[in-house]
């Protein structure tokens, strides 16, 4: 298991641990090897409680606007001539009877009876008698004064995913962890420091940061793996152990699976599959996966050659990111996209590594690595302006839409898909 | 068979908001515009299209908040008393344009005529109480209506098995208070996803699930017809996902259909624009200006300014609404050819979901749009045909195994809008809460008398019936959790829209949830503390606490 990132935090007891301790239903020793590199970044306990707020009723927006339904009458500029009204809920209405009392009412307006008489409206002035005497009442104040109390001391660990590429973690642990420590190993704490740890269940690695007590954290993740989180102590050469754990959470995948059904009927080639994400309106994905083609592990081997051609080096590791992501990065890279733009679209791994080569990123670079090992022709690409705002209250995504040159497959198969080089969906 | 399928789905949603203890509350006003604009009319244009013979068929999600919402004597009463106000002043301004701005005057007639017609169907033909009458029309076979989360809770950041397991288990028993039936799908709050929310719908009897599009594009195995065919996941819950062509057409605010210079302008509104004076006695006792729902404008153009705003034409904008859905239709057949072609005859389904509310309150032809759309598809071609995703399930067209992924139908596809830097606050408190109320649930499982003390002998309240104390404290805890819980909250603080408001409401469900742990765990009851908790939040009057049992 490789583990990183992690150093000692000032102020830390150098003794050795000699014994494996457990400090509550929680906790368990877990024993790690020694991390292979440090770095510090002490986490602060951000868990914030908003101040309390007063009751006011919130302000609907205020338009400066002329109010010229209230002015003087306009002149008749408008090429529409008046016309008798005619809407769906008017015109359909008809089988609603409106009595004539209510008719006469209508053409009788402006006096204050109008609602309770002439309309014979049922109004319902009661509903202001049947309140509760809010004013004098120990109990509407009892809950008019709102206010969050502090959280009680308990050990909490919980890991949220807000996306493939990102997890919220916050914790808190009940029983000052120095004390348990201490309980253990009396004075003798050696270098221990107390940190929060995640760990990628899939690829077997870690990520260690100093912590304190209590706090958050946010994590940069890779999608279509698994996590867990925990609070701990660890010293360099003596025994990791546990205090809280959190539950595991399992990225999703941010593309296709590779894997088409295995029953005949559903069963489905790269190509026909492309062309299915197309009319769904994913066209990106549909790019990639028609260039991948059908052996998912022969375009992977070919991804990494390509890559490792386009920053000239073969000396990263490749195997813990996706394929997808790293075609992802060279045809938006070939497309004139520069790193920073592509920095939140990209795993945290691959955008290190196109950093750590940045004076290799350029698009001719990008596209003759692609076209020489995928069935590609070379296109321009230009980024168009997205198309995300809606009406009303969903912020539901829409794909978001480029413009494009059509690129074309050299296999000559029968679908060749648009390449839209951050379209398809607005999921990165 | 037709070339295609096409189905409607409305999600009608809003979250629980009744504040008995004020005579009148501002974020009341949500529920009474929707009445108004979009319940209303809705529900009128589909008993209108069935009695025509039209035909109308679509899935409807009416969730257990607005149901509740709908059937509160308070609310219903408090609606009539908005209603006739705004007709009152509809009729001062039918009599003022006429003389003062007649070219605003048509507009103010069709004001007076839709409003009488509204105060009508909701006295007369609907007795008060919409719920009956999207329950007639499902009966009638013009609407499937699914449920959705207890009160819109998103399942994917509720911490328990418990948790979740009640948001869709006291949906499906509120359901069946409301419709009298079995819920066949729900409306996962959101669309939220995560693998595993299968096996509590299929223990809750539904059938089916709407999700996002990538939940099954994304999902293993690479499903044969995209989107447009549903999925099954291993343990038989059908799973139908958003097509996006249609969400686009209707919903982007650039190429939507809604944003045609001859609709509606939303902003513009009468509560803005006429001199307090003339309007005081249509606001609240407050007096501040605020949406009433009166709007003479159009919208001109994308960059017309407020002040530049147009008269708005009823007739052109009707006839606007008759073309959109026309072409609406047109888009329709060629995608149908175009998914006919790619699956090799199989007819493929388009699966269209839409905020209810955005037909009427936003998008003010919306129900007219509708109108026309189905009128249309009934007498104007045969080659699509509309149907609920319980119509599909009921075909016996064979639907692939797969397993989808977790997405959302928000900003960017997963959770971003309800967990980030400015609402993540709010989560170690719920949890807390969620953990608390399976814990309380299970000591008072072992205890079979009542918490003692005063509690056993003050029990005198008969607000809730024959029970004890203790069982009234675990219903009113269960209550607040789920209202804790709404999706809404974390919402309206990430959009920046009713930030205070949401996160007091929050807050006090927070704190609501502590004071009635607290007296369950001293045994010390107040009992007048206990009513009063119980007469605001009065949600789910049938529910049982031990639901959260594990």
């Amino acid at each position: 298991m490789e583990t990183k990132v992690v150093k000692k935090k000032a102020g830390a007891a150098k003794e050795t641990a000699k014994s494996a301790i457990s400090v509550d239903p929680f906790a368990e020793i877990v024993e790690t090897s020694a991390p292979a590199k440090r770095s510090v970044k002490v986490i602060k306990a951000e868990a914030k409680v908003p101040a309390k707020r007063v009751v006011t009723k919130a302000a609907a927006p205020v338009i400066a606007i002329a109010a010229d339904a209230f002015a003087e009458p306009v002149s008749e500029t408008s090429a529409v001539k008046k016309r008798a009204v005619k809407t769906a809920t008017a015109s359909t209405s008809k089988a609603v009877a409106v009595s004539e009392t209510t008719k006469k009412a209508a053409k009788k307006p402006a006096k204050k009876t109008v609602r309770s008489k002439k309309l014979d409206l049922d109004v319902t002035p009661d509903i202001a008698a049947t309140e509760p005497n809010v004013e004098v009442s120990a109990v509407f104040k009892a809950l008019a004064d709102v206010s969050l109390p502090d959280l009680e001391k308990e050990n909490r660990a919980r890991l949220l995913m807000q996306t493939p590429t990102r997890l919220y973690f916050y914790w808190s642990v009940r029983q000052n962890p120095w004390q348990q420590l201490k309980s253990v190993f009396g004075d003798d704490l050696g270098s221990y420091t107390l940190v929060l740890k995640l760990t990628d269940l899939k690829r077997g690695t870690e990520e260690i940061q100093p912590c304190e007590a209590e706090g958050n954290w946010w994590f940069a993740v890779e999608p279509d793996s698994e996590y867990q989180a925990e609070i701990g102590f660890y010293a360099v050469n003596r025994p990791y152990f546990r205090i809280i754990y959190s539950n595991t959470i399992q990225t999703p995948r941010r593309s296709p699976s590779p894997r088409p059904a295995s029953d005949a009927k559903w069963t489905v080639s790269a190509n026909k599959f492309a062309e299915v994400l197309d009319v769904a309106g994913f066209s990106r994905d549909a790019f990639d996966v028609a260039m991948a083609g059908d052996d998912v592990h022969a375009a992977e081997n070919t991804t990494q050659i390509a890559f490792s051609q386009f920053i000239g080096s073969k000396e990263h590791n490749l195997n813990a990111i996706s394929a997808e992501d790293i075609r992802y990065a060279m045809l938006a890279l070939a497309s004139g996209f520069t790193l920073e733009e592509l920095r939140t679209r990209v795993s945290s791994a691959l955008c290190a590594i196109l950093q750590a080569n940045v004076e290799k990123l350029n698009a001719a670079n990008a596209l003759a690595a692609l076209s020489e090992y995928f069935d590609i022709d070379e296109a321009e690409w230009t980024e168009e302006e997205f198309g995300s705002a809606v009406y009303g209250a969903s912020l539901v995504h829409f794909p978001k839409t480029l413009k494009t040159k059509n690129i074309s497959s050299k296999s000559g198969a029968t679908f060749a898909p648009r390449y839209n080089p951050v379209s398809s969906h607005s999921l990165r | 068979m037709p070339l295609g399928y096409f189905s409607l789905i409305l999600h009608a949603h809003l979250p629980f908001v009744r504040h008995p203890e004020y005579p009148e509350f501002l974020e009341e006003d949500w529920l009474y515009e929707a009445i108004t604009e979009v319940y209303l009319p809705l529900i009128f244009i589909f008993q209108t299209l069935h009695e025509s013979g039209a035909k109308p068929r679509l899935a409807m999600n009416v969730s257990p908040p607005l149901c509740e919402m709908l059937a509160d004597p308070l609310l219903q009463q408090r609606y009539t008393h908005h209603l006739e106000n705004l007709i009152e002043l509809a009729v001062k301004e039918e009599f003022r344009t006429r003389s003062e701005s007649p070219e605003f005057h048509d507009v103010a007639k069709m004001y007076v005529e839709n409003l009488i017609s509204s105060l009508n169907l909701w006295n007369d033909r609907y007795k008060r109480n919409l719920v009956n009458a999207f329950k007639e029309l499902q009966d009638e076979g013009v609407i499937e209506i699914i449920t959705c989360c207890a009160t819109h809770g998103f399942l994917p950041l509720i911490s328990t098995l418990e948790s979740r397991r009640a948001q869709v288990e006291i949906a499906v028993t509120n359901y069946k208070k409301h419709f009298g039936r079995q819920p066949r799908g729900i409306w996962l709050a959101e669309c939220a996803y995560e693998p595993g929310i299968e096996d509590l719908l299929k223990t809750a009897g539904i059938e089916y699930f709407i999700s996002d599009t990538h939940a099954i594009l994304y999902g293993d195995p690479r499903p044969r017809y995209g989107v447009h065919a549903p999925v099954v996941t291993p343990n038989g819950t059908a799973v139908f996902a958003r097509d996006v062509e249609t969400s686009q057409q209707v919903w982007s605010a650039e190429i939507g259909y809604p944003g045609n210079d001859l609709y509606r302008e939303f902003y513009r509104d009468i509560g803005w624009d006429a001199p307090l004076d003339y309007l005081k006695p249509h606001l609240h006792a407050d007096g501040e200006r605020r949406h009433l729902g009166l709007k003479y404008h159009r919208i001109t153009g994308r960059d017309v300014p407020q002040n530049r705003k147009e008269p708005y034409i009823p007739a052109m904008a009707r006839d606007k609404a008759a073309e959109n859905a026309a072409h609406f239709i047109g888009e329709r057949i060629k995608q149908a050819h175009k998914l006919r072609e790619t699956f090799e005859g199989h007819p493929p389904l388009v699966i269209s979901p839409y905020d209810a509310e955005l037909y009427g309150h936003w998008w003010f032809e919306g129900p007219q749009f509708i109108d026309f759309f189905f009128k249309k598809i009934h007498f104007d071609q045969n080659e699509i045909e509309c149907i609920t995703p319980g119509d599909f399930l009921d075909s016996g067209l064979p639907i692939q195994v797969q397993k989808p992924t977790a997405s959302s139908w928000g900003e960017n596809g997963y959770y971003k809008v309800w967990i980030n830097e400015g609402n993540s606050w709010m989560y170690p408190y719920q949890h807390d809460a969620e953990r608390r109320m399976t814990e309380l649930c299970l000591t008072a499982g072992c205890q079979p008398a009542s918490v003692g003390g005063k509690a056993s002998q003050k029990n005198e309240d008969t607000q809730a019936g024959s029970l004890r104390s203790d069982e009234r404290i675990l219903n009113q805890l269960a209550r607040e959790l789920l209202l804790a819980q709404s999706s809404d909250w974390a919402f309206q603080i990430y959009q920046g829209t009713t930030v205070q408001y949401s996160s007091r409401r929050f807050q006090s469900h927070i704190q609501r949830f502590n004071m009635l742990a607290n007296m369950l765990e001293t045994g010390d009851v107040d009992h007048e503390l206990l009513s009063e908790i119980e007469n605001r939040d009065n949600i789910f009057a049938e529910i049982d606490y031990r639901v959260y049992r594990n």
